[in-house]
């Protein structure tokens, strides 16, 4: 039953792909709902499988050297709730996007991967399974259209190899990189580093914009969105196990605090950017950078509650991944939520998330209760940013219109659901996969670290209830979400009433449509022109003609090939006098 | 064993690749490679080598060479206008080889071995140089015998058969009249 | 198959066929002669080396998989005897272990490769075997010396830079005609050649050289394979022709080579051994398929997404051939020292930036042609995915 929950989930996309593959070729357009069906399904087996088999770790090594290391999976709590990340935008983006056969195969493999790396028993396969999911979105991107992924591939590259060198490192001074098996003096502040260059960059956790951001800018949202939904996950995954591999914490406490300080940062910038959007899609880019960054700065707190609110970060991340490709275009009440949950609009998972980011933040010590501010600030600008997008044309002249009605709605109801029930979400996937990596302490009292149900929620596990304050996200929103349908039935029914009533009556339309202008940004982002400037004076970088003459490699390389040997010789005796000095 | 033998076979040698670096016709070549043939055969067997497979040294310069008389012009092409970088070439080769590599010489066998090397050096400069088929085909012959040189035993006969297969395969191509 | 007989020598040139016939026949009695050579007064002359016998089988194969589905603009028989031909040169460099015999043999092969009609004349294309001839020569009759230390450091200098000139890198680059057939290209020596001696030449000059040669052999590699490295990528990317950009390829995956090599460590064996089989199975037969389009001066009209997929293969990606070998390969810099492991990923990171462009050549014509190339991707995939099982064979 162990072993089904960490192979089903993959197997059922894998499967979906090659039958939707096999429609493709057969000229038969059913393709993407054979892959959607197979990404609910694997969501529902690995939620059912691994409620049933008793939620233990699961790990599967055959002992089998084909590669360059003996394979071995694994499956606990912290790829549980991953996976759950992954699939949740996953399945929602391949059921209410519009694919081909062809590229929801793709799209099916590439989750299916991101699942399989997830489930890398070591940090070496996750490497490995990170660097197959990255190939196969790079074709998904091209399938769509052939321009627009050169920096997807280059920082993806970056943090796949980065990662492999972490887990080169982990092995040169520990002897492996095995999840569990990695001494916790193996990784020092230098392999902790890179580990994290290659976290945030996979992540696209920048203050600055990223790749996940520029994606939005293509004309077709499809695959890199998808991209954005399987791969931003796994970022973070990697930061969670380094608490695993260093039996709780981190090699340093400045490594939290500048990881924290990263995600304020990356949070901050995107909030400004948003606010300052052009248009709604400009907007709904900036959706998953604000939410990565809040969720960076709970995972770089260091305790449990900061790890405990990260991991829940995770889950709200992975509803807007899902939800804002979804958004509708119009302005209706529909359209008006999906923008409201990703910028943490209660009672939703996002600002459950978001607000046990702040405590968690304010609870940590003095400098994070800046962050903690900061990180507010980010959300506060964030829903105004909100509020201007619903005014905003939909979409830049020339790109396609994308969005679902049902989607969105379901993608909302989501997130409202999740929120309302915040603590069985917590107790049933955030804390179990926190104490995996930062366990709790074996004695009571002494000391500490470590990550308990009864430090984070209240008794009947209804409310959250920490140092810094509880609430009840169920209490507080079951009311909430009662009168909002209250109120959306009755402006329903008015407007039908009125509709009937006043149908004979409207005036005949006018010619002259008058359009509305854009409302302007509450202030314009202090530093975007410094990146142009600063691209435009790299791109303006020239050797002096002065010298030009000295380094031109293509001379180089024809005086070598055509001249007379006396180069060769001339460069064989250069070396003899250098090597032999 | 006296060194006067060695030294005498090691210049011939030298002599043998300033002919084929000097000369712009085959049968200048065909005298290089055979006196650089017999040149090194008589520096290795003074030296204390096998004097069977010295022997097939000679053979291979002779072997080599002799294909080559009778194709193309029947000159020797020697200091022809523009040969002057290649005298002083010849000479300063013949310096540096003993300057650098004569550090390592401690015994009769090393200085056979200079005039291999001696050989395969020079060679080696008519074959970056020259653009011709059979121009090349000799220095790459003379460049096998003086490689063979630096070696005993089999890897004499191996040079020696190679110098006489590369002249071979010059007769399976057109006739060319310069180098 | 009385009446297809006829029809078959019909179209064999004899030439080719010889050719193809005495490398069988030569391969064959290298891979199994050395097994039974026990008695023969050569024994010590002929030792194949287990990475060498994998990489004589690889060799075959490439040259079967490429004759019988390379695009049909190279002439056939043509390719198989030369590949077959070459195949046998192959073997008999591999198996000879003193190494001023395969000097000798370099220059006996260069030769008679040079030979062939067609092409360049053979002046031009001798001068890199040549080279390597000397240098081979030089150093190894100079290592053994009781001479001054320098002398020792010069000769394993010699023996690094023949390696190098063998497979025509920088600083001894060779000019390739991009009109000119791929197997009188350079690229032969680059991607076929040069992979046989690199696989056994280090193992036979090592143990002779003495600890401070061997720091000397083992540092011009190292340092000789970065500037490959670096001039590869930054080439193959900037460079204003396809033709170039392949040629700067095949240096880059050298330079991962020679830096394996130099780093004198298990892992760093191994990937110079994957990245050579790497090179004979998959970027030499992508080669081919690429030379229409390259003689054509315009991309291949090919897929989108397969473009793509050799694009990832070329840069190296999981579960592809290249990921081993830098897996490998940062691990044996690491253990020696972090700064040389930063200038690898800054490599392998540059690398991209030309995969794509050299994945837009890569065209196929026909279902046969088609075949071919997924063949390829498919090997590609083997060599990745089964690199450990690959390496065990070859003893590493």
């Amino acid at each position: 039953m162990a072993f089904a929950a960490l192979f089903l989930p993959a197997a059922a996309l894998a499967v979906a792909a090659a039958l939707s593959g096999g429609a493709d070729l057969a000229g038969v357009d059913v393709g993407r709902h054979i892959v959607a069906v197979a990404a609910w399904l694997a969501l529902a087996v690995l939620a059912g499988v691994w409620l049933a088999a008793g939620r233990g770790l699961v790990e599967f090594a055959p002992g089998i050297t084909t590669a360059v290391a003996p394979l071995r999976l694994r499956m606990d709590a912290v790829v549980v709730l991953f996976q759950v990340a992954v699939l949740v935008p996953a399945a929602l983006l391949l059921t209410f996007q519009r694919r081909s056969s062809r590229e929801a195969a793709i799209a099916a493999l590439a989750a299916g991967a991101a699942l399989v790396s997830l489930e890398g028993g070591s940090l070496l396969w996750t490497a490995i399974g990170l660097g197959v999911c990255i190939s196969l979105m790079l074709i998904h991107l091209h399938q769509e259209e052939q321009r627009g992924s050169g920096q997807f591939w280059l920082v993806q590259t970056t943090a796949w190899l980065l990662l492999v060198w972490t887990a080169v490192l982990l092995d040169a001074a520990g002897g492996t990189s095995v999840y569990g098996a990695i001494p916790v003096t193996a990784l020092r502040l230098p392999a902790f580093t890179v580990m994290t260059v290659a976290a945030v960059l996979c992540s696209g956790v920048l203050p600055w914009r990223s790749w996940v951001s520029e994606v939005w800018t293509r004309r077709r949202l499809e695959a890199g969105t998808m991209a954005v939904a399987v791969i931003v996950p796994i970022g973070f995954y990697l930061l969670v196990r380094g608490y695993g591999m260093g039996a709780g914490q981190w090699p340093a406490s400045q490594a939290n605090v500048t990881v924290a300080a990263i995600g304020a940062a990356a949070a901050l910038g995107s909030a400004v950017r948003a606010q300052a959007a052009a248009t709604r899609r400009d907007f709904l880019a900036e959706a998953v950078p604000l939410g990565s960054g809040l969720t960076l700065l709970a995972l770089g707190l260091g305790t449990p509650l900061g790890l405990v609110a990260a991991l829940t970060g995770v889950l709200a991340l992975s509803i807007v991944a899902g939800l804002a490709p979804l958004v509708p275009a119009d302005r209706g009440p529909l359209a008006l939520l999906a923008i409201a949950v990703p910028v943490g609009a209660p009672p939703t998972l996002v600002f459950g998330a978001w607000l046990l980011t702040v405590q968690a933040a304010l609870e940590a010590g003095v400098l994070t209760a800046f962050l903690a501010l900061a990180g507010a600030a980010a959300w506060l600008l964030g829903l105004a940013a909100a509020t201007r997008a619903i005014r905003l044309p939909d979409t830049p002249v020339g790109a396609a219109s994308e969005g679902s009605r049902i989607g969105s709605l379901v993608a909302s109801a989501a997130a409202v659901g999740a929120g309302v029930a915040l603590t069985l979400v917590i107790s049933l996937l955030a804390i179990p996969g926190a104490a995996e990596v930062m366990p709790p302490a074996p004695v009571q009292g002494a000391g500490g670290g470590g990550v308990s149900q009864a430090a984070i929620l209240g008794a009947g596990a209804l409310g959250v209830s920490t140092a810094s304050g509880g609430w009840s996200p169920a209490l507080l929103a079951a009311p909430l979400v009662l009168l909002a349908l209250a109120a959306l039935a009755a402006a329903h029914m008015f407007r039908r009433r009125s509709a009937r009533t006043s149908s004979s009556e409207a005036p005949l339309p006018s010619r002259v449509v008058e359009l509305e202008p854009p409302p302007a940004p509450l202030f314009a982002p202090p530093l975007a022109p410094v990146s142009d400037r600063a691209l435009g004076w790299l791109r303006t970088l020239r050797i002096p003609a002065q010298y030009r003459s000295l380094f031109r490699p293509a001379l180089m390389e024809r005086a070598v090939t055509q001249s007379r040997p006396w180069l060769w010789a001339a460069v064989a005796v250069v070396l003899t006098i250098a090597v032999t000095r | 064993m006296t060194a006067a033998p060695v030294v005498a076979g090691a210049a011939l040698s030298w002599l043998g690749a300033a002919l084929i670096l000097l000369s712009d016709d085959r049968r200048g070549l065909a005298l290089g490679l055979a006196v650089v043939g017999v040149g090194l055969a008589l520096a290795t067997a003074a030296a204390g080598e096998d004097r069977l497979a010295g022997a097939a040294l000679a053979v291979g310069g002779v072997g080599s060479g002799a294909p080559h008389l009778g194709r193309g012009a029947h000159g020797w092409g020697l200091m022809r206008p523009g040969a002057t970088p290649r005298v002083i070439g010849s000479v300063v080769a013949l310096i540096l080889t003993v300057l650098v590599a004569g550090a390592g010489v401690h015994d009769l066998a090393g200085v056979a071995h200079l005039g291999g090397l001696v050989v395969a050096a020079m060679a080696t400069g008519r074959l970056l140089t020259v653009s011709g088929r059979w121009g090349a085909l000799g220095a790459g012959s003379a460049l096998a015998l003086g490689l063979g040189a630096l070696d005993s035993g089999p890897t004499l006969v191996l040079a020696a058969m190679v110098a006489v297969v590369l002249s071979l395969i010059d007769l399976a191509g057109p006739v060319e009249a310069t180098s | 198959m009385i009446t297809a007989q006829p029809s078959i020598w019909r179209r064999a040139p004899s030439p080719q066929l010889w050719l193809a016939v005495g490398g069988v026949a030569v391969t064959t009695a290298v891979l199994f002669g050395s097994a039974l050579s026990s008695g023969l007064p050569l024994l010590d002359l002929v030792r194949v080396p287990a990475p060498g016998r994998v990489m004589l089988i690889a060799a075959a194969g490439a040259v079967l998989l490429t004759t019988a589905l390379a695009p049909h603009r190279i002439g056939r028989w043509e390719l198989l005897g030369a590949g077959l031909g070459a195949v046998g040169a192959m073997a008999v460099l591999v198996a000879v272990s003193d190494p001023l015999a395969v000097a000798l043999l370099l220059i006996l092969v260069g030769f008679v490769w040079a030979a062939r009609r067609g092409g360049r004349p053979l002046a031009i294309r001798v001068r890199g075997p040549a080279f390597a001839a000397l240098l081979l020569g030089v150093g190894w009759a100079f290592h053994g010396t009781a001479g001054p230390v320098w002398l020792g450091r010069a000769a394993a200098l010699s023996l690094a830079l023949s390696l190098v000139a063998a497979a025509g890198l920088v600083p001894y680059l060779q000019d390739v005609d991009p009109d000119a057939p791929a197997s009188y290209s350079y690229l032969a020596w680059t991607g076929f050649f040069a992979p046989a001696l690199a696989l056994t030449l280090p193992f036979r000059l090592l143990p002779a050289l003495t600890p401070d040669q061997a720091t000397v052999f083992g540092a011009s590699l190292v340092g000789l394979g970065l500037l490959n490295l670096g001039w590869g990528v930054v080439g193959a990317w900037r460079t204003g022709t396809e033709t170039e950009a392949w040629r700067c390829s095949f240096l880059a995956d050298w330079g991962l080579v020679l830096v394996g090599t130099g780093l004198f460590q298990p892992e760093g064996f191994a990937a110079a051994y994957l990245a050579l089989l790497a090179i004979v199975l998959v970027r030499l037969p992508l080669y081919l398929w690429a030379r229409p389009a390259l003689l054509r001066g315009e991309r291949a009209a090919m897929r989108g997404s397969v473009s793509v997929l050799v694009a990832v293969l070329l840069a190296g990606a999981a579960p592809f051939s290249g990921f081993p070998v830098r897996l490998l390969l940062l691990q044996a810099a690491t253990r020696t020292a972090w700064p040389l492991a930063v200038l690898l990923l800054a490599g392998m990171v540059l690398w991209i930036a030309h995969c794509l462009r050299l994945a837009r050549t890569v065209g196929t014509e026909g279902r046969r042609s088609a075949l071919g190339l997924w063949l390829t991707i498919a090997i590609s995939l083997l060599l990745g995915v089964f690199s450990g099982t690959i390496r065990a064979a070859a003893g590493l």
